[in-house]
C-alpha cells in the first residue's frame, strides 16, 4: 500500500515538472519578445540591453528555466508588467475568489446530483428521473457562456432580482452581497458538473444495484434502507472520483464565466494577462492552476485508496 | 401439526425474455420433511437456482410465479415484502452458488454476518453477535476466525469465501436451508466437514436442507431424496435408493452416467447434445430430442409424474405406457 501511495506521489511529481516545462516554453512560443512587454519601444538601446541582462534574457533557456523555476518554487513571480503589484499577490487574491465559485458551483452540483441521480436510479420512471436526464443533456450540451447569458437575460435584465456584475455591491462587503452575486455564476459554472455528475451518479447506482451481492444482501433479510447503504457505499470509490475531477475543472477558472459575470478569478486574471501581454502573471496562473489541479488528483486518488479496500495491499 | 417444512404446488417461474413471459420452472411439485434433505440434480440451466429463488422470492421484479408455495403451513406466495423479509436469512436461509460474488466487496465478512444475525435479532447486542460470528466460523472450519472476521472478501480465498458464505447463512439457525451447490469450491476435507457440521444441525436443531449439488457422490451421502430436474420440469422423484440405483427415466439414467462421483471428479462423460435453453424448449418432453428412446408422443405433449413405487415417481411416456 505504501509503494501503491508513494508511485502516485512520485507521479505527481512528474507530471509537475512536464507541466513546468510546457509552461514555460508555452511563454517562449507566444508571438513578441517579452522584453517588449517590459521596455518601451522608443527606449535606448542602452536602456533594453541593461534590462535585458537584469532580466537573464541573454542566458540560454535551459538557465532561464532553472532561474524562473528556483524563483517559482520560492512564490517570487516577480511584479505584473501591468501595475507593478507582486504577481504572487494577485494570483493569489485570484485564487481565492475561484475558490468561492468552484465551492458554490459545486456544492450545488454535487448535492443535487446525488439527491436526483440516486432517486432515479431507484426510480427510472418518476419524473425526477426525467429531470435528471434533461439535467444531464442540457449541462453537458450548453455551452456555459450561453448559459451566463441566458441567466443575466432572465434574472438580471429582465426581472431585476440578481446582480450579473463583481463578487460585491459597492460598499457593502457583506455576507449576502457576496452571495447574491454568487448565484448566476456558480450556476453557470455548475451546470456542466451537475450534469455529468447526475448521469454518472445514476448509473453508477443502477449498476450496483444489479451486482449479485444486492441480491445476497435481501436474501439475508435485509431492509431496504440497509440494503441501500450497501449500494452508496459501493458507489461511492466511483462517485468520489468524478467529484473530485469535477471540482479540479472548476478550480482550473471557468475563463468564459468568470469574463461574463466580471468575476475576479484565476480564470479572469489569465485572460486579461495574455490580453495585456503580463507575462509573469500569466505564467504563475497558469502553473497555479496546474499545481492544484494535479494536487487534486493526487488528493483524489489517494482517498480512492482509502475508500475501496480492494485498492489497498 | 404437520412435519412438512415446505411444499410447492405447480410451481411455475417465468422470465421475461423480450416481452414474453418464457418458463423456466414448470409447474413443480416437491415437498420437504422437517429434518430431512431433498437434493435437486441437474444438468445446467434446467432451473434449479430459480426454483430456489422462487421460496424465498429474490427474483428479478419482472419474472412471475404461479402456483403456490407452502412454508411451514403457510402460503409463501401471499406474503408482502416485510413479511418475506422477516423470513429471509432468519428462518429460511440460501447459500448462494457464486459465492465469489455473494459478499459485498467493501464490508468486512465479520460484520456482514453480524449484521444479519442483528437484522433478526434486535435484542442482541454487537458483541454477542460477533461472539456468534466467531464460533460460526469455527464450526464451518476458518482458522483463526477472529484475524479473518476483520478481513476484506478479496482477501480470502475461494474456499475461505464459501466457508464465510455458508456461515453467514447458518447464523440464525434457520429451519430451512436452500443450499445452491455449497460445496463446489470447497476440498474433500473441507466438504466433509461442512456437510458433517449439516447433518449436526439437522439431528440438533431439526434443519431441513434443499441442496443444488452436481456431486452423485455427495447426493448418495446426504439426500433423503433426489429430484432430478430437466428444462423446468421434474423428470424423475423419489428416495435416495430408488432414484440412484433404479432409475425409471432415461435423463436419470444418462444424467448419472455423466455427472462425476466423487473421487474422480473432472472426468465427464457429457450427454449427447446440449441441454435446452428457455427459450429454444421442446414443446413436448424437454429430453425429447437427446432421448434415444423418444416417440412421436415425446415430441407433441409434456410428461407428468406419475407413481412408480409409494415413494417413487417419474415423468416418461414410455414409463406411463408401460403400465398401460
Ligand atoms: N433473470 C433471468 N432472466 C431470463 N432468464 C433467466 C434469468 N435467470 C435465469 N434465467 C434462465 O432460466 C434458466 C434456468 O436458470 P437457473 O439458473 O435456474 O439454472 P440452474 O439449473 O441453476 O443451472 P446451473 O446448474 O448452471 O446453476 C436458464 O436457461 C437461464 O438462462
Ligand atoms: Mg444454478
Amino acid at each position: 500500500m505504501i509503494r501503491v501511495i508513494l508511485k502516485r506521489i512520485g507521479l505527481a511529481f512528474l507530471t509537475l515538472f512536464g507541466v513546468t516545462v510546457i509552461v514555460f516554453a508555452l511563454l517562449q512560443m507566444m508571438p513578441g519578445e517579452p522584453i517588449d512587454s517590459i521596455v518601451p519601444l522608443d527606449a535606448s538601446d542602452a536602456l533594453r540591453q541593461a534590462i535585458i541582462e537584469k532580466y537573464g534574457f541573454d542566458k540560454p533557456l535551459y538557465v532561464q528555466y532553472f532561474c524562473w523555476l528556483g524563483n517559482a518554487l520560492r512564490g517570487n513571480f516577480g511584479n505584473s508588467v501591468s501595475d507593478n503589484r507582486l504577481v504572487l499577490t494577485i494570483v493569489s487574491e485570484a485564487l481565492h475568489n475561484t475558490l468561492i465559485l468552484a465551492l458554490g458551483a459545486s456544492i450545488v452540483a454535487f448535492l443535487l446530483s446525488i439527491v436526483i441521480g440516486v432517486y432515479s436510479a431507484y426510480r427510472p420512471k418518476s419524473i425526477l428521473s426525467w429531470v435528471g436526464t434533461i439535467f444531464g443533456i442540457g449541462g453537458i450540451s450548453i455551452p456555459n457562456y450561453c448559459l451566463s447569458l441566458i441567466l443575466i437575460g432572465i434574472f438580471s435584465v429582465t426581472l431585476h432580482v440578481l446582480p450579473s456584475n463583481g463578487m460585491y455591491f459597492s460598499g457593502d462587503y457583506s455576507f449576502s452581497s457576496l452571495l447574491r452575486h454568487l448565484i448566476l455564476p456558480a450556476l453557470a459554472a455548475g451546470a456542466m458538473t451537475l450534469g455529468i455528475m447526475t448521469r454518472m451518479v445514476r448509473s453508477s447506482v443502477a449498476e450496483t444495484r444489479n451486482r449479485s451481492f444486492v441480491t445476497t444482501l435481501r436474501a439475508k433479510g435485509l431492509s431496504e434502507p440497509a440494503i441501500m447503504r450497501h449500494v452508496l457505499r459501493n458507489s461511492f470509490p466511483t462517485l468520489l472520483t468524478v467529484a473530485g475531477l469535477q471540482f479540479g475543472y472548476l478550480m482550473g477558472g471557468s475563463t468564459m464565466v468568470e469574463t461574463i459575470f466580471s468575476w475576479p478569478g484565476i480564470g479572469l486574471i489569465i485572460y486579461q494577462s495574455i490580453f495585456t501581454s503580463d507575462f509573469p502573471t500569466t505564467q504563475a496562473a497558469i502553473l497555479i492552476v496546474a499545481v492544484i489541479f494535479v494536487s487534486i488528483n493526487l488528493i483524489i486518488d489517494l482517498l480512492r485508496i482509502v475508500a475501496d479496500p480492494r485498492l489497498r495491499k | 401439526m404437520s412435519d412438512t417444512i415446505v411444499k410447492t404446488t405447480d410451481l411455475s417461474v417465468a422470465f421475461k425474455v423480450k416481452k414474453d413471459l418464457v418458463p423456466a420452472v414448470r409447474q413443480v411439485s416437491l415437498s420437504l420433511e422437517k429434518g430431512r434433505t431433498l437434493v435437486i440434480l441437474g444438468e445446467s440451466g434446467s432451473g434449479k437456482s430459480t426454483y430456489m429463488k422462487a421460496l424465498l422470492r429474490i427474483l428479478p421484479h419482472d419474472a412471475a410465479i404461479d402456483g403456490a408455495a407452502e412454508f411451514m403451513g403457510e402460503d409463501l406466495l401471499l406474503k408482502n415484502e416485510k413479511e418475506m423479509r422477516e423470513l429471509r436469512g432468519d428462518r429460511i436461509s440460501m447459500i448462494y452458488q457464486d459465492s465469489l460474488s455473494a459478499l459485498d466487496p467493501m464490508y468486512k465478512v465479520g460484520d456482514q454476518v453480524i449484521e444479519t444475525i442483528r437484522a433478526h435479532r434486535k435484542s442482541v447486542s454487537r458483541a454477542e453477535a460477533r461472539e456468534q460470528a466467531e464460533q460460526l466460523f469455527v464450526k464451518v472450519g476458518i482458522p483463526s476466525p477472529r484475524e479473518r472476521m476483520r478481513t476484506y472478501p478479496h482477501e480470502l480465498s475461494g474456499g475461505m469465501r464459501q466457508r464465510a458464505v455458508i456461515a453467514m447463512s447458518l447464523c440464525c439457525s434457520p429451519y430451512l436451508l436452500l443450499a445452491d451447490e455449497p460445496t463446489t469450491a470447497l476440498d474433500v476435507t473441507i466438504q466433509k466437514q461442512i456437510l458433517n457440521l449439516f447433518l449436526e444441525l439437522q439431528e440438533k436443531d431439526g434443519m431441513s436442507i434443499m441442496m443444488v449439488t452436481h456431486d452423485i457422490g455427495v447426493a448418495a451421502q446426504v439426500a433423503d431424496e433426489i429430484a432430478i430436474m430437466y428444462g423446468g420440469i421434474i423428470m424423475e422423484y423419489g428416495s435416495t435408493r430408488e432414484v440412484l440405483e433404479e432409475p425409471a427415466n432415461p435423463y436419470t439414467r444418462a444424467l448419472i452416467a455423466a455427472l462425476p462421483k466423487s473421487g474422480d471428479r473432472g472426468r465427464l462423460v457429457a450427454i449427447d447434445g446440449q441441454p435446452p435453453t428457455i427459450v429454444s424448449m421442446p414443446s413436448g418432453c424437454p429430453f425429447s430430442d437427446r432421448c434415444a428412446y423418444a416417440t412421436q408422443i415425446c415430441k407433441s405433449s409434456i410428461p407428468h409424474l406419475t407413481p412408480v413405487t409409494q415413494t417413487h415417481q417419474t415423468a416418461c411416456h414410455l414409463y406411463e405406457r408401460k403400465e398401460e
